[in-house]
């Protein structure tokens, strides 16, 4: 296989096959926790990304100095500093997203997805590949979040970005907007997603 | 043979050990320093841009150029408000009024607003700088067209929907009344504020 196959191959892996949220049904919590809007879930796929492709790639550049008994803690103690530096820099140059979000960037600290991207590729593969994967992870991660959003946002509201989608008429869907509302807008889209699959399998 | 060969073993085993003990110590080490450097870079920045939006929106809720003086919070521990900040705004030392930076909790988190004052006790001006209600419930109550009902209230006073000619408003009736609740709160603030400078 050539390199750029390869390349190819793990960027559709993360973000489409082989999706975090979609395909392997992890990292859920903030997936139903602040997709509340657009701009919240656009921001915490920035971080999310961010955190997972730095991490990925500095465990990769030393797995060789760490051993399994250790390889948990050494994976909280990078993936802690990068989400740290992300939620500081949140605080000053977006203090209203950042206040948004809350508690669920500091969560990213442990979220399952990136545990288990350091422990299934970036600590066996190269540093550079690892990078791709940590950045087709967090795409995939970011796409699931905005359709969330999206959706949640459309159907509760009635608006996206300002605009009115349904007219004057439309009176907004608040389940939509509450806790009960996102597990019922992330039931739908697997759904719609699984009766995709089902379709182009039985082709 | 045997004895050794456990001997050899145990002492890579210890070796192992130590190595891994300090790669963490390595690991924390390096950590601590980068966090400090960031948290350095951010703090004064941090503080800068919360001052920059505080200094901008006082001078709207009050709507002119003043001095801006933190009171202390001692002076509003029987309101038990944790978040409560009291601006006076003072103009060639005269006091021409007082701001009130509130965070209160709303529905969904919570709701951080400023009011402007007068001296003579009127509301000039509110703004909501940050909440975490529902686009749908929010677009009701933290607009100008509700806000600006409770310019040039008076206070002492309750804040009933009678009083004031606000009818619950359908749908954010408990984000509202979290509104109506957090103005009151500062018109009591104003009120420690004065007496506490015998101005009563």
């Amino acid at each position: 296989m050539s390199s750029n196959n390869k390349l190819l191959n793990i960027f559709r892996e993360g973000t489409v096959k082989n999706n975090p949220v979609f395909f392997q049904l992890i990292g859920l919590c903030p997936v139903l926790a602040i997709t509340i809007s657009v701009k919240n879930a656009f921001v915490m796929g920035i971080a999310f990304t961010l955190v997972i492709t730095f991490s990925n790639f500095i465990i990769s550049l030393f797995k060789k100095l760490i051993s399994a008994q250790t390889k948990l803690i050494i994976y909280l103690i990078v993936i802690s500093v990068f989400v740290s530096i992300v939620d500081m820099l949140l605080k000053v140059y977006l203090p209203t997203v950042s206040r948004s979000l809350g508690v669920f960037v500091p969560l990213i600290a442990v979220n399952c997805i990136i545990i288990s991207r350091l422990d299934n590729f970036a600590i066996k593969k190269n540093a550079f590949l690892s990078m791709v994967d940590g950045i087709s992870m967090g795409v995939g991660f970011s796409i699931a979040l905005i359709v969330v959003a999206f959706v949640r946002m459309i159907l509760g509201t009635g608006t996206i970005f300002g605009y009115n989608i349904f007219g004057s008429n439309y009176k907004p869907v608040l389940l939509m907007l509450s806790p009960a509302g996102a597990f019922f807008t992330f039931g739908m889209i697997l759904a719609l997603i699984q009766w995709i699959v089902n379709k182009k399998e039985a082709k | 043979m045997e004895q050794g060969e456990g001997l050899l073993m145990s002492n890579i085993s210890k070796k192992n050990n130590l190595f891994s003990v300090f790669i963490i110590f390595v690991a924390l080490v390096l950590s601590f320093g980068i966090i400090s450097i960031v948290h350095n870079f951010t703090t004064k920045r941090f503080e800068n841009s919360n001052y920059i939006v505080n200094l901008e929106t006082l001078m709207k809720v009050m709507s002119g150029n003043y001095e801006f003086v933190l009171l202390n919070d001692s002076i509003f521990s029987s309101l038990k408000q944790n978040k409560l900040k009291v601006y006076k705004a003072i103009d060639e030392g005269i006091i021409e009024g007082y701001c009130v930076d509130i965070t209160v909790d709303g529905i969904n988190g919570e709701i951080n607003l400023v009011t402007g004052i007068s001296h003579s006790g009127v509301i000039n001006d509110t703004e909501i700088l940050f909440y975490n209600e529902s686009p749908t419930f929010g677009s009701k109550v933290f607009n100008d067209e509700y806000l600006d009902k409770f310019k040039g209230l008076n206070y002492p006073m309750e804040f009933s929907n009678e009083v004031i000619g606000l009818n619950a408003i359908s749908g954010a009736t408990i984000t509202s009344n979290t509104v109506k609740d957090a103005l009151n709160i500062a018109l009591k603030a104003i009120l420690l504020a004065k007496e506490s400078e015998g101005l009563n």
